[in-house]
């Protein structure tokens, strides 16, 4: 026991899962991971019936990661109970382990929102290098540029895959399993190792995923992130690393989903009604009944194509009696609620941040809930816009394009609620706010030029055009990556007890605010005039245009080294603390101290009013605070 | 100022903005694919509309949220404190607003599905002067086989012969069926607004009609592997579509060179199954 608990006369409990061995940690996991998937890799070379060594390899990333996961612990539980001995406690103790926790399996949700955070920030400027390595290409007309023509495919799905990666878990990963529990006033998550499965999933499946690039001759994948089949299951053996990689970060966001639904729905704190919910928890909802349902359709989709590639099952090839318009189905169905999965969350991150920074309740509220689970439902009715030139029933275009055109409604409800909440509002422009309103006006352009896409003869001149390309480009990262900045300016005061820099952060607004759009915009037209995605080789009429983005994009890459500086500068050498609630915000995370407690409150508290009743004549608290008598809320705004 | 001056101000600057852009889409921007098919005329048109509408949302959406943020900022004011006004949801407004995006939507998918209409049904996409003569029975059928990493054409009405340029009639229904040797291809006739999917085992069917000669740009819009990228042509290497006369003396000419190499092609099909799977 320690000192403190003594004095205190409460008890801590083990926090962490009790160590089987004593070299249970991350070196040996990975390892043990190494060693164990080398094996079978040998094993299922012997079994493999085919000449090209998928068998072999598929087998041996999938033990291998299974015996990197037992290794680090999370079998722990499973085995002490089949020793009838009892699994470790969840309650958590007061002394933080230092840096070390965050490299092991934690049970505190917000050790798992920061290595969330940092993985996926990590995998992004990763992603975003390889971007800039696309762009250089595109310097020369031709395909004259630096890269070959398989390193360059490779290039793109390295590029897109890992880009999902980080649009699918980088608000629900990071901000969702950091503050979702203290927001609706509980002290942990519904299944906290299983939140910790989901974080390790993530950087498995990104290793796994580059793994391809040294695989040799045959290293790399010419499929882009769409994995399409037939090519899919043909492509040399660098093809099976994207696969599993792949499934795995679908494992990690179905598990999220659960996991977060679970919260919410059960662990909510005594009057935290529907009613008094915040939008980001409503957001948190809305998203992760697609992030439960639709990525396990795509691990199954993903699980063929490896029987496949390693068995010649057939499901995907025609000579064998399957389709690889199937695969197109199965994959989209996937696909449409996965884009949703990443723009949901930007919603819920905006809407947040409006009221606090325009102190007064957020217009339409519910017309906001109904929004988003609007189109998380409609998200699961519209996947065939992906294909429309692929041979579908002609009879189902229309009731696609329809369903595409009719999601546009609940979509643009956001835009009524943001447009309602600044009229008459007492706008404070700080960054939150400034980039909060950058994606609402780069998901117009986003949102807009959807529509062009979901008309059926239009999509003939567009799709697999470099109008799409600007289009998604619009919505996931002028809408989410943009709310990314927005959450990070606007939590990163909690999460450190440091603000980000204005004076930088305001250099990062215009800079990324410019060069995206300067970057993303002249996209529509190249893609007007014929410019094919994912080629290197374009009209020689077109090379200036080429070039200007490029460089643009050079600008925008530029502009996120500022972010990144800022956090670096302000996390690591600003000295200066962050007052406890610098927003004056209502939410009932802002309420708690920064740091904040291990457990995060000492005692559940209850709700007594919503989080966004700013304006004058407010005087209810947010929370009554048991044997601590209420905390008032900050004044009304000045 | 009132409430009414503060909705009024951005609605004319909206106002302004939208008619220049609606004059410019119109009258001056010259928009792909162009004009010379039907079916390119129809992508065109439906451009034309979808920017004129999605240009004036947005500019309003734009128009209306920037003169907020700059009218209620609190930036550069006194020191007054000031509290946000406390506004309650606006039932009414509210309904306005899903009703006007339900009835922009349903004209946007009804203008939709005609346009469909005209790409799919021969009836709809021969012009109606062509009717009279039954050109919609009569297509003129070209198959479009992708493999890695070329198209090629077979002409199943004159024996079936192959080549590597893809040449047309004007003033006919054209029929494309589209299919795969290997992975999955996509036809993108630029010019004649034909997008069609080359998929293993499956004949994908388009139409067009080519109202006047033109040079057809062909592309792979479908990652397909290493060379996908360079499996584009541009000029009459890669497509023409000719005048009558012209197109005959091609014909003549490609059935003399071609003609004799069918017999060392599989037999004519819609689709061409890989070699089958060897198990064991």
């Amino acid at each position: 026991m320690s000192q403190t608990a003594i004095a205190s006369g409460r008890a801590p409990v083990r926090f962490s899962p009790r160590r089987l061995f004593l070299t249970q940690n991350l070196v040996t996991a990975i390892i043990v991971g190494i060693v164990v998937g080398a094996v079978a890799y040998w094993i299922g070379a012997q079994l493999d019936t085919t000449d090209n060594g998928n068998g072999g390899i598929l087998l041996g990333y999938l033990v291998g990661s299974a015996g990197f996961l037992v290794t680090l612990g999370f079998a722990n539980d499973v085995i002490l109970r089949l020793r009838g001995r009892p699994s470790a406690s969840i309650v958590k103790t007061a002394e933080s382990k230092g840096w070390t926790e965050f490299f092991g399996i934690s049970l505190d949700h917000k050790v798992v929102g920061i290595q969330f955070g940092v993985a996926v920030v990590l995998m992004f400027f990763l992603a975003g290098f390889q971007a800039m390595m696309i762009r250089t290409e595109f310097l020369f007309p031709n395909g004259g540029g630096p890269w070959p023509a398989g390193q360059y495919e490779t290039l793109v799905g390295l590029h897109g895959l890992l880009m999902m990666f980080v649009a699918t878990l980088v608000i629900i990963g990071a901000f969702g399993n950091y503050f979702i529990p203290i927001m609706i006033g509980a002290k942990r998550m519904a299944f906290p190792r299983l939140e910790s499965f989901a974080f390790w999933l993530v950087p498995l499946g990104a290793l796994i995923m580059y793994s391809t690039i040294f695989a040799g001759f045959g290293g790399g994948f010419p499929t882009g992130w769409w994995l399409y089949a037939p090519l899919s299951v043909e492509a040399r053996i660098g093809m099976d690393g994207a696969i599993v990689g792949f499934a795995f970060i679908g494992i990690a966001a179905a598990i999220a989903g659960i996991n977060l639904l679970t919260t919410i729905f059960v662990m909510r704190a005594p009057g935290m009604t529907w009613s008094r919910m915040p939008m980001f928890a409503w957001a948190m909802i809305a998203v992760e009944f697609l992030s439960a349902l639709a990525p396990p359709v795509l691990a199954c989709t993903l699980m063929l194509v490896g029987f496949d590639r390693a068995v010649q099952s057939s499901f995907f090839e025609a000579g064998g009696g399957g389709s690889g318009l199937l695969y197109q189905e199965m994959f989209w169905f996937f696909g449409h609620p996965e884009v949703y999965i990443f723009i949901i969350p930007a919603f819920g991150v905006v809407l947040e941040i409006l009221p606090v920074f325009t102190r007064k309740p957020l217009f339409g509220y519910r017309l906001a809930v109904a929004g988003m689970l609007g189109v998380s439902l409609m998200s699961w009715f519209v996947w065939n816009h992906h294909i429309f030139t692929s041979s579908v029933a002609p009879g189902l275009r229309p009731f696609f394009m329809t369903a595409t055109e009719l999601i546009s409604i609940p979509t643009g409800v956001m835009f009524l609620n943001m447009l309602g909440t600044l009229w008459k509002a007492d706008l404070r422009l700080k960054l939150p706010l400034l980039f909060a309103l950058a994606v609402m006006f780069n998901f117009l352009i986003g949102g807009l030029t959807g529509v062009f896409l979901s008309d059926v003869p239009l999509n003939v001149t567009l799709h697999d055009s470099f109008f799409v390309v600007g289009h998604f480009h619009y919505t996931i990262v002028g809408g989410e990556i943009f709310a990314l900045y927005a959450a990070s300016y606007f939590w990163f005061p909690k999460v450190t007890g440091k603000m980000l820099n204005a004076r930088i952060g305001k250099w990062h607004f215009w800079t990324a605010l410019i060069f995206f759009n300067t970057t993303f915009l002249p996209m529509f037209a190249a893609g007007y005039l014929g410019q094919v995605r994912r080629s290197p080789v374009y009209a020689a009429e077109l090379h200036g245009l080429n070039v200007w983005i490029s460089v643009n994009g050079f600008l925008f890459g530029l502009s996120n080294l500022i972010w990144l500086y800022n956090i670096v500068y302000s996390w690591g050498f600003q000295k200066e603390r962050a007052p406890v609630n610098p927003w004056e915000s209502r939410s009932l995370e802002w309420q708690i101290p920064t740091p904040i407690p291990a457990d995060n409150f000492p005692r559940i508290p209850t709700i007594v009013s919503g989080p966004y009743e700013y304006g004058p004549g407010t005087t209810r608290p947010i929370a009554e605070w048991p044997d601590t008598g209420q905390i008032p809320t900050p004044a009304p705004a000045i | 100022m009132t409430n009414r001056r503060h909705l009024v101000i951005p609605g004319l600057i909206v106002a302004v903005l939208s008619l220049i852009w609606d004059l410019l889409v119109a009258l001056v921007l010259h928009i792909p694919p162009g004009y010379a098919t039907t079916t390119a005329a129809d992508q065109t048109v439906t451009s034309q509309v979808f920017a004129i509408i999605a240009g004036d949302i947005g500019m309003a959406v734009v128009a209306y949220g920037l003169y907020f943020a700059i009218l209620f900022s609190r930036q550069g004011r006194t020191a007054e404190p000031q509290a946000g006004v406390r506004a309650p949801s606006n039932v009414p407004l509210q309904v306005g607003w899903i009703s006007s995006c339900i009835v922009l939507v349903m004209f946007a998918a009804g203008f939709g599905v005609v346009e469909l209409e005209g790409q799919t049904d021969p009836a709809l996409v021969v012009p109606a002067s062509a009717l009279a003569s039954g050109a919609q029975h009569h297509p003129f059928i070209v198959q479009v086989i992708g493999q890695q990493w070329q198209f090629t054409y077979r002409y199943p009405q004159y024996g079936g012969f192959e080549s590597q340029q893809l040449r047309i009639p004007t003033g006919r229904l054209i029929q494309f069926d589209v299919t795969s040797l290997d992975v999955t291809h996509q036809f993108w006739a630029y010019q004649l607004g034909v997008k069609l999917d080359a998929n293993q085992g499956i004949n994908n069917i388009g139409y067009t009609y080519v109202a006047s000669p033109t040079i057809i740009n062909v592309r792979c819009g479908e990652l397909c592997g290493l060379w996908h990228g360079y499996m584009t042509d541009v000029g009459s290497q890669a497509g023409e579509a000719l005048a009558p006369a012209a197109f005959a003396s091609w014909l003549s000419y490609a059935e003399a060179t071609y003609g004799p190499e069918t017999k060392d092609l599989p037999k004519f099909a819609l689709t061409y199954y890989p070699a089958p799977v060897v198990w064991g």
